[in-house]
């Protein structure tokens, strides 16, 4: 029993399509992904949302010995961000600062498993849409609407010969456009190793390392679940150059919530409990057994509230 | 040169008794102002008339306007004020009021469509000539359509779109300038029978 | 030429040039209908709304009965003026002139809180700016996305833009 809006979004997204889960869709799906593991590109692309655009560069190498992308933001605060098997580096050249982030064991390609596209389907009806051309490409589109208002739409839109993902637009309940990913200029195939290096020579930086490790956060947990979100990770990590914080995440297969939680003592600014969003992305924040939780998801508000106001420690014997 | 500048310009122009500038600044902000206008009025013959009406109000009062706000800002006051009259004046009442927002009357636009819920359909008097800009844009070549899409809808500048589309800013400028023109092409037989022989 | 109208109403014509083009507006006949058409279209693409033929032929006739303007104290030549105002000055002047106003359709922030959802919130949430350290959030939940999985590393530009407290840290 579909509530009335989600339906309206399944009708809005899922054109013309007479049934949905098709497996053509599925296999649609699990195209894309194969594309976005075994491709090497370079390209523009153009992230809109609120009425604002910010272009990138991004550079994907596949190697046997380790792949490297590198994303290079040419809009707002500069900063180039180079991903390799082990380790995320964010450089910000204005504050002369790396971050640095090593992966925790789960995080190859995260969630998305062949085998979880079926999951999929529980909470979103998969259909294909429409062709069209994009930056050069001939692209068929995939929707992925949403059974409840809990979670966003998606519509992706993948060449037709490789599977690479040209655009991706997310959509809310009410059909709107919240944020839109499109590649302006793409070209597949081999790429030098040389492309994925750091401009940054970086020396002399100060070095953010995040020290994220696996961890159990005890007596940390959520009264009620949200329908379709199972917990993917737990960990403890730092946060800039902040104290230690634990790190929960939960997801539905294609959107992720994080639950951070700090603790207060010491701290002399203050929890301002409420809703702050960003596009697609929305952060509720508020204060439970004096920790700071800080709730950040690429979910609908209510989702995200949710999710922030079932949050509880119970003190562990 | 910016927009606010080639308005400023134009207004002076218009104000040394230059009437054709004047009606250079109509051909511009017409439809922005119908638009704010219809939200008050939904019948679209009478939103025309008042809009009209508002323009030749803000031609006599141009001899008062300083330059202290931008163009379209002060005649956006007179275009709301000139709605009231006429609301008042056939005796309905108009919606309530609340202190509107500077940088709405400014033309600040969000690149997201806000939805104007208020709006009637039925202010889309002419759905031929939107019709046939929209499906002319679909059909142009990929790279015209990309630039006059981030120019008109995400308002991006030529350097940002000479950024997305990793191509020299004078090739932004002529994408735009040919899309514009495939489009007036095709828009020529709806214009063209116009009885107006000045333009 | 007519791509310099076509230049000139983006805001991306020199000054020079964009001066001389607008005095030859007025004459030039090929300009005048460029002017018209691309504000036409420009406004045909941002919301479709178009206005009956003629409109402006109609307020031009409606002006050549005008008498011709008398304007002594019209604009300072001096442009840089304008800018001396600030912002929260215009806003006082809207204000005063005491005129027509309605509920503006800003965009709810956030739209979906307001709207039924599977189980009603308990309450409306207070609205509150960005968190200071939003960009180590985003940066650190990235890694977790399954859009990943989709659109490998390009979700990882969704960052705050005007981020000052980098260099505070």
């Amino acid at each position: 029993m579909m509530p009335g809006r989600a339906l309206g979004v399944a009708i809005v997204l899922a054109s013309g399509l007479a049934q949905a889960q098709s497996p053509e869709a599925l296999g649609w799906l699990r195209k894309i992904q194969d594309a976005t593991q075994k491709l090497s590109y370079r390209g523009t692309f153009v992230y809109q949302h609120g009425g604002r655009s910010e272009t990138s560069r991004i550079t994907r190498y596949v190697d046997a010995g380790g792949d490297i992308d590198r994303l290079e933001v040419l809009d707002g605060v500069p900063r180039e961000i180079v991903r390799t098997r082990d380790t995320i580096r964010c450089y910000l050249p204005e504050s002369r600062v790396v971050k640095v982030d090593r992966r925790t064991a789960e995080r190859d390609f995260p969630a998305l498993l062949p085998e979880r596209v079926n999951a999929l389907a529980r909470h979103y009806d998969i259909s294909l849409g429409e062709t069209r051309r994009i930056a050069g490409f001939d692209c068929q589109a995939v929707t992925l609407a949403p059974k409840d208002d809990l979670r966003y739409g998606y519509k992706l839109y993948a060449d037709v010969h490789s599977g690479m993902l040209l655009k991706a637009v997310t959509v809310d309940s009410g059909g709107d456009t919240v944020e839109q990913f499109m590649f302006t200029q793409l070209a597949i195939g081999p790429v030098s190793r040389d492309m994925v290096k750091p401009r940054q020579a970086a020396r002399g930086w100060r070095i953010e390392d995040s020290a994220a490790a696996p961890a159990r956060l005890a007596g940390w947990e959520l009264s009620s679940e949200l329908p379709g979100f199972h917990k993917v990770s737990e960990l403890k990590r730092r946060l800039g150059e902040s104290r230690p914080v634990g790190q929960l995440v939960y997801s539905d297969g294609l959107a992720a919530v994080s639950v951070f939680i700090e603790p207060l003592e010491g701290r002399r600014d203050p929890v301002r409990t409420g809703l702050a969003s960003m596009g697609a992305i929305h952060i509720y924040t508020r204060e439970v057994a004096n920790h700071r939780v800080t709730v950040v998801g690429e979910a609908p508000a209510v989702s995200v509230q949710r999710i922030a106001d079932a949050v509880e420690y119970r003190r562990p014997h | 040169m910016s927009d606010r500048e080639i308005d400023r310009q134009l207004v002076a122009r218009a104000q040394r008794g230059d009437k054709r500038a004047f009606e250079l600044l109509v051909e511009k902000y017409q439809r922005k102002l119908a638009r704010l206008l219809s939200r008050f009025i939904r019948d679209p013959a009478e939103v025309e008339d008042v809009t009209q009406e508002a323009f030749i109000k803000a031609y006599r009062a141009l001899p008062a306007f300083r330059g202290d706000s931008a163009f379209y800002t002060w005649l956006y006051r007179i275009g709301i004020n000139t709605a009231k009259n006429y609301l008042m004046a056939m005796g309905r009442r108009a919606p309530t009021s609340t202190e509107v927002e500077a940088d709405e009357a400014e033309g600040f636009e969000e690149g997201e469509q806000l939805r104007d819920i208020n709006t009637p359909e039925s202010v889309l008097l002419s759905k031929e000539i939107a019709e046939t800009v929209n499906s002319t844009i679909e059909q142009l070549p990929e790279e015209l359509r990309t630039a006059i899409q981030m120019r008109e809808i995400e308002g991006m500048s030529y350097e940002d779109i000479a950024k997305a589309m990793n191509c020299p800013i004078g090739t932004v400028r002529s994408r735009i300038f040919r899309a514009r023109e495939a489009i007036a092409e095709q828009l020529r037989p709806l214009l063209g029978t116009r009885k107006d022989k000045r333009w | 030429m007519k791509d310099r109208i076509s230049a000139l109403m983006d805001g991306e014509l020199d000054d020079t040039s964009a001066s001389q083009l607008i005095d030859s507006l007025g004459r030039d006949g090929e300009a005048l209908q460029a002017w018209r058409t691309y504000h036409l279209i420009s406004d045909a693409m941002r919301d479709g709304r178009v206005l009956s033929d003629g409109f402006t032929a109609r307020v031009a006739s409606r002006l050549m009965a005008e008498p011709a303007l008398l304007a002594p104290a019209g604009l300072q030549s001096e442009p840089r003026k304008w800018f001396a105002l600030s912002a929260a000055a215009s806003v006082a002047a809207v204000s005063l002139v005491g005129w027509l106003a309605f509920a503006p359709q800003r965009e709810a922030r956030p739209p979906q809180v307001a709207q039924a959802s599977v189980t009603p919130l308990k309450k409306q949430p207070a609205i509150v700016p960005l968190p200071s350290a939003t960009n180590d959030y985003l940066l650190a939940h990235q890694g977790f996305s399954p859009r990943a999985s989709l659109q490998g590393m390009a979700p990882y530009v969704r960052t705050v833009s005007d981020q000052s407290q980098e260099s505070t840290k």
